[in-house]
């Protein structure tokens, strides 16, 4: 008769790869790191406005971002090192959650206490660009928000229009913003409905 | 085996509650089934598929060897015991090493990867390289600690504020939105209201995963930011004078190789909505083993290339999306492997015993 003689070695081998098999699966996620050919962002080229309910006509230096859920469009403004700023987009229906609020809420991002309804209103202005209504609010922070080095500023322009309303924000570093101010009035000059 | 009947049926019954994914890791891909006695608080009740699994594998080495199984009369018995032994294995390595994805493409789209739709990933994309991006992976378990996640492969520190399992994400303002999260100070975070949703576990429901981080560079903090499953495009962040996106994806598993919808094809009876087939012509192009051509997938007839299955699984967008279910099992010889020993194990014992029978008549 023949007889297969196991090795013991070969029970212990079997036993430990099978639990190795079985604890491995325990073992913790890592952080992966690889590298893949360039892919191509999505940029919004600019006749896409076109396609929107509003157009506009986007300054040369302005740098259109990748489409955003949340945005119609965001632009970077690229200053000197970490002097940066963005101005986006948005379109809420309604009244948005009230001016004050929103005020109070962007008061908030650059770090300054929230304010009541008779204060509220030394913080924004009307002004009419082009037959345009635009509630114009301007904010800047006290404490240095950018890296501890630099104050963020921020302009935000309200229009409303067909019971929409329309939120163009500039904001960023200080200095940029302040010298950008003009350039984003014009880019709002230029913004027209269907 | 009995304790297996039990989690078969009651998985079988929790899979209307669970879905099938989460009845699985709970009930089969587990060592112990858990109860929520309270919330955050568990205990072990039953022995899950994993341990049962373990468990059924020693008790047939041990048949095995009690029975001196390696004995030549006794070789039928043995390769019935190796086969099924195989299927356990088979079964380990598959619940450990199978990845399951998804490959949701566009007529006219190519794409290079697939994802995991049950899995997320934090992120960072590198594309200051002009030859290759580079691409951190940081995995949804850790995120969920909520801890300090610091690490050299990382340009920054990140602390996750919190973790929402599922969230609701809107522009608009109520009274209890924007009350869930702390302050947000970066990116498009600063104009969503968000809001806690209990978690889905049915398959055909998506959780929008969303968390409240604070990024850091050289122990100073850059800001706040908010990442989710529902914003779908990358947030620029700026360390060190390097741009990066960051963004809450479904984990991807890039292939060298890439796929081109060029057609989906919904065919149906004339006259009737009932389906006749479904189809994806796709171009398969892979300059390494320089391959270039059209591969058509439809029922029963899936893609299989370099190690990945690519079957049809689902449609959308007006016919014009295909959605095809990706298999990558590196143990996918073993239950055939295993049926081949059953099979090799029953008929040695037929043909011994019918042997032996013969003998004794024949006597």
């Amino acid at each position: 008769m023949t007889k297969i003689i196991f090795p013991k070695n070969s029970v212990f081998l079997m036993t430990f790869m099978f639990i190795y098999l079985s604890l491995n699966g325990c073992k913790k996620e890592s952080i992966t790191v690889y590298t893949i050919t360039k892919e191509a962002v999505k940029n919004i080229p600019v006749s896409e406005s076109e396609n929107r309910p509003l157009h506009w006509k986007k300054p040369n230096h302005w740098v259109q971002n990748p489409q955003s859920r949340m945005r119609l469009a965001s632009f970077s403004i690229n200053g000197q090192q970490i002097k940066n700023a963005e101005v986006s987009i948005t379109v809420l229906p309604g009244t948005a959650g009230g001016l004050e609020a929103n005020i109070n809420r962007w008061r908030g991002q650059l770090e300054l206490p929230a304010m009541n309804e008779l204060e509220l209103k030394k913080n924004y202005s009307n002004i009419v660009i082009k037959d345009k209504e635009i509630t114009l609010i301007e904010l800047i922070s006290n404490n240095l928000l950018i890296q501890n080095k630099y104050k963020k500023r921020m302009t935000v322009a309200i229009i409303r229009e067909k019971n929409q309303i329309y939120f163009f924000k500039l904001i960023g570093e200080n200095d940029l913003v302040l010298k950008e101010r003009s350039v984003f009035l014009s880019f709002l000059e230029s913004v027209s409905f269907e | 085996m009995v304790c297996f009947l039990i989690i078969i049926f009651w998985g079988t019954l929790s899979q209307v509650h669970l879905g099938i994914y989460l009845t699985q890791k709970k009930f089969f891909q587990s060592f112990f089934i858990f109860w929520e006695v309270f919330p955050n608080f568990t205990i072990p009740i039953f022995p899950g598929g994993r341990l049962l699994g373990i468990i059924l594998f020693f008790n047939l080495l041990s048949v095995i060897y009690i029975n001196k199984l390696y004995t030549k009369k006794k070789w039928g018995l043995l390769l019935i015991h190796l086969g099924i032994m195989t299927f356990l294995i088979g079964g380990g390595l598959t619940s450990f090493y199978g990845i399951e994805s998804q490959l949701s493409i566009e007529e006219g789209e190519t794409k290079k990867f697939t994802e995991d739709f049950r899995k997320l990933e934090l992120a960072i994309i590198d594309r200051t390289n002009p030859d290759f991006d580079t691409v951190i992976s940081i995995p949804q378990s850790m995120l969920k600690k909520r801890n300090v996640i610091s690490s050299p492969e990382i340009p920054c520190n990140i602390i996750i504020k919190s973790y929402l399992s599922n969230a609701e994400l809107s522009s608009k303002t109520s009274n209890h939105f924007n009350k869930i999260l702390p302050h947000v100070s970066h990116g498009i975070g600063t104009e969503i209201f968000v809001k806690s949703k209990a978690e889905f576990v049915q398959d055909n429901f998506v959780n929008y995963v969303t968390i409240h981080a604070e990024i850091l560079s050289d122990n100073k903090s850059l800001g706040t930011w908010l990442f989710s499953r529902a914003i779908e495009h990358t947030q620029l962040i700026e360390i060190e004078n390097k741009q990066y996106e960051f963004i809450l994806r479904p984990v991807r598993y890039y292939t060298i190789y890439d796929l081109t919808l060029k057609d989906f094809r919904h065919d149906i009876y004339p006259g009737t909505d009932i389906p006749k087939n479904f189809s994806s012509l796709i171009h398969l192009n892979d300059p390494e083993k320089q391959e270039s051509r059209d591969v058509l997938i439809y029922m029963n007839h899936p893609l299989r290339y370099r190690g990945k299955t690519y079957y049809q699984a689902s449609f959308g967008k007006d016919d014009t999306l295909s959605i095809l279910q990706v298999v990558q099992n590196p143990a996918w010889l073993f239950p055939y492997t295993a049926c081949i020993l059953v099979a090799m194990g029953l008929l040695y014992q037929f043909i011994t015993g019918l042997v032996q029978f013969s003998r004794k008549r024949l006597s």
